[in-house]
């Protein structure tokens, strides 16, 4: 009756087949072949994304409301804006009216 | 002189509260780290491995090395991304110690609250 201890080649084999198997690197003398640098995972999305989201990317509310017409999306900073304009005009310090071309030539001829 | 930062107007622009100089380069550098990620652990893998005839194993070793430096993972810090400030910031929450006391004492921190006892 054969002995029921593996044999040390029988146990290398076996080793190797499990690194075949699991789809590892066989390596038994540890050389420095380099797969620590592969085994790494990527983490350039991670470190890209550490800001926050840009809006030059992201479409703004009004936008939003223009694609899809039943959306009524409000934007803070843009109300802030007009109501700002409304006060400022009704004191009479907004922003002056466009002018009609025919005026800028009469300007001009004086 | 070649420009220090190449494409910078073409990188997309973060946006928070406030963008300053520093937080502009940083985000360059974030997304040149991130473009050029894998072909930087190549290099590094060649250069790292001894079964490879020394030739190309220096070879790789130069190249990395000639790579710009805003690719690198070094030039990259970790700033405040409320104020742009480069000191004392806090990983978790990647804001420097005065904004997260502001936001901490507005409530916007999610399960953090001044201490009592």
């Amino acid at each position: 009756m054969s002995s029921r201890i593996p044999t040390p080649a029988r146990l290398q084999e076996l080793f190797r087949l499990q690194c075949f198997v699991f789809g590892k690197v066989h390596n038994p003398e540890a050389k420095r072949i380099g797969t620590k640098v592969l085994r790494e995972s990527l983490k350039g999305p991670q470190i890209r994304n550490y800001y926050y989201p840009s809006k030059q990317i992201l479409p703004t509310p009004a936008k939003l409301n223009k694609i899809f017409g039943n959306w009524t999306t409000v934007d803070p900073e843009e109300e802030h804006r007009l109501e700002r304009n409304e006060y400022l005009r009704r004191k009479g310090k907004g922003a002056p009216k466009k002018l009609k071309e025919k005026k800028v030539i009469e300007k001009k001829r004086k | 002189m070649p420009p220090r930062f190449p494409g910078l107007k073409q990188v997309p622009l973060p946006g928070g509260p406030k963008n300053t100089t520093y937080i502009i380069r940083d985000n360059y550098k974030r997304h040149m780290y991130a473009e050029n990620e894998v072909a930087r652990k190549a290099l590094k893998y060649l250069a790292h491995n001894t079964s490879l005839p020394m030739k190309t194993r220096l070879e790789a070793q130069l190249q990395l090395h000639q790579m710009p430096h805003y690719t690198r993972p070094t030039e990259i810090k970790n700033r405040c991304i409320e104020s742009g400030y480069g000191r004392s910031v806090i990983k978790e929450f990647r804001v420097c110690r005065i904004k997260f006391r502001e936001l901490a004492l507005k409530g916007e921190l999610p399960g953090v609250r001044s201490s009592s006892w």
